[in-house]
């Protein structure tokens, strides 16, 4: 069943290729990174919704309920939060890059303000908080095929292989089109999860009850409800964690690729329909425990509970759509990571402009070397490493928030000013986290002489 | 508190200070591509 599916995406996504391409080919930056600009409402639906709710977020946010209890739950307000924000600060954002030919949020930067290194900081802020997060996307995939029972390195190789070629041959209409597949089986799969287990398990009532016990008995004892101490961290974590998601250089090439602000306005509209979705998702956690599931390691406890629960045969599908779900994100962010390269690094220092064909040749080779590397990650670096960066990447893309959604309204702050702002967010904030030891990125903070209360470290990992 | 948030209200509050000082010693006369609002575009 996995390699059925594995199969059918790989066909997709190089058949998308000759997907709505225009007679003059797709060797541009605008028709292989944007996909020409010409997404309606669905398909930006399914490619918004298949870019931000990754196969890490099947993985990790049930994870971090069934380990850490109700802390986990942050996930769901954070993005029904994030909708609203992204409704007011898309759509004009939209209009200006549409009307000057951004490809990048770096690129509006840099039209905004005219400042080259502001520019080149958003850019390598965004480069350096991708690449992490394609290496979990690969991560939530290593755990998918070990579950299955594949053990070594090449079924991830393989996999990387074939994400590369496709990417690499069709540019962003692959995942579009891949993830029209990969959301249809991620609502069957999660819908089925959350009515049929319930019912094998005796009930919602029986799971929380059940999983209630099991966190009272971790160590240390977490609960289904929130502990006073906890307030702060889960609601800033809430609230920070929206701000990053709209600042996401992938959040930006799916919303760019949408054919008029109009549908940018749409798709936030009904983009909450994937937020009930992952409450659901976030529930499998305390299905997992009242299922009884034992692991160590939280990461594989949905993968463990569908095939404990499960046929074979529905477990395969399952869990190929939680594969499928990291194939779709992972080429967006390289798509993203690449054109990030070519337009604002490269572009900004090169003495002679590419040509369009150029640009996206580059960008082509420089979305290879973006996977290659977070294949590496991945295989040459305990996983660790990876969800460390990736926690530092949630708090650095945040600190493009003045450049680039106050820059989306006014044009009163200086470049210079947001350039050490910029630097100062940083900073402060990878210093945070490095004082922690990297296990954490909620920090308790010292102010008028009180300790912002935080009971337990709370690592956010996806 | 999540670390993003702290780092966040520093960076805003920098950026508006260093502007306010740039903008009133006439160093804040910066000039960008896209010289008009987003709602005028």
């Amino acid at each position: 069943m996995f390699c059925l599916f594995f199969l059918l995406v790989t066909l997709i996504g190089f058949w998308a290729a000759r997907w709505r391409r225009p007679a003059a080919g797709i060797a541009s930056l605008e028709e292989w990174g944007l996909a020409g600009r010409s997404f309606g409402t669905w398909v930006t639906w399914f490619l918004i919704g298949g870019d931000l709710y990754t196969a890490y977020t099947v993985i990790a946010v049930p994870a971090l309920l069934y380990g850490g209890g109700a802390m986990g739950f942050f996930a769901v307000p954070y993005v029904v939060i994030t909708y609203p924000l992204m409704m007011v600060v898309l759509p004009p954002l939209w209009t200006i890059c549409h009307r000057h030919g951004y490809i990048t949020l770096a690129d509006f930067v840099s039209g905004r303000y005219g400042s080259r290194w502001l520019t080149v900081a958003i850019a390598v802020t965004g480069i350096m908080a991708l690449m992490p997060y394609i290496a979990l996307q690969l991560v939530g995939m290593q755990v998918v095929i070990e579950a299955l029972g594949v053990h070594g390195e090449w079924p991830l190789a393989a996999a990387f292989i074939i994400l590369a070629a496709y990417t690499y041959s069709s540019g962003l209409r692959a995942p579009a089109v891949i993830a029209i597949v990969k959301d249809v089986m991620l609502y069957a799969m999660v819908l089925a999860a959350v009515i049929l287990l319930p019912i094998k398990l005796g009930g919602y009532a029986h799971i929380f009850e059940v999983a209630s016990l099991a966190l009272a008995a971790h160590t240390p004892a977490s609960s289904i409800f929130l502990k006073p101490g906890q307030y702060m961290a889960y609601s800033t974590l809430a609230i920070g964690s929206a701000v990053a998601l709209m600042l996401y250089p992938h959040t930006a090439t799916a919303m760019l690729s949408a054919k008029s602000a109009n549908v940018v306005r749409r798709n936030m509209a009904m983009l909450p329909a994937y937020s009930l979705l992952l409450g659901m998702i976030a529930l499998l956690g305390y299905i997992a425990l009242a299922a009884g599931v034992t692991t160590n390691n939280t990461s594989e406890a949905v993968p463990l509970l569908f095939l404990k629960m499960f046929p074979e045969w529905f477990a395969g599908f399952c869990l190929s759509a939680v594969a499928i779900g990291a194939l779709v994100p992972a080429a967006i962010m390289s798509i993203s990571a690449s054109n990030l390269f070519t337009r604002n690094l490269y572009g900004a220092f090169a003495r002679k402009p590419l040509s369009p064909a150029g640009e996206s040749h580059m960008a082509k080779l420089v979305s290879l070397v973006v996977k290659f590397g977070a294949l590496v990650f991945v295989l040459r670096l305990p996983v660790a490493y990876a969800v460390d960066m990736q926690l530092l990447g949630g708090i650095w893309i945040a600190q493009l928030f003045p450049a680039v959604v106050i820059g989306a309204f006014s044009r009163w702050f200086h470049p210079w000013a947001l350039l050490a702002g910029w630097a100062a967010g940083i900073v402060t904030g990878t210093g945070m986290v490095v004082s922690l030891g990297l296990k954490s990125s909620v920090y308790p903070l010292h102010l008028f002489g009180e300790t912002t209360p935080c009971t337990r470290q709370f690592p956010r990992c996806y | 508190m999540y670390a993003a948030v702290p780092a966040l209200l520093l960076n805003l509050l920098l950026s508006a200070i260093l502007t306010a000082v740039l903008r009133k010693t006439k160093l804040g006369l910066h000039r960008g591509t896209a010289a008009v609002s987003a709602y005028t575009e």
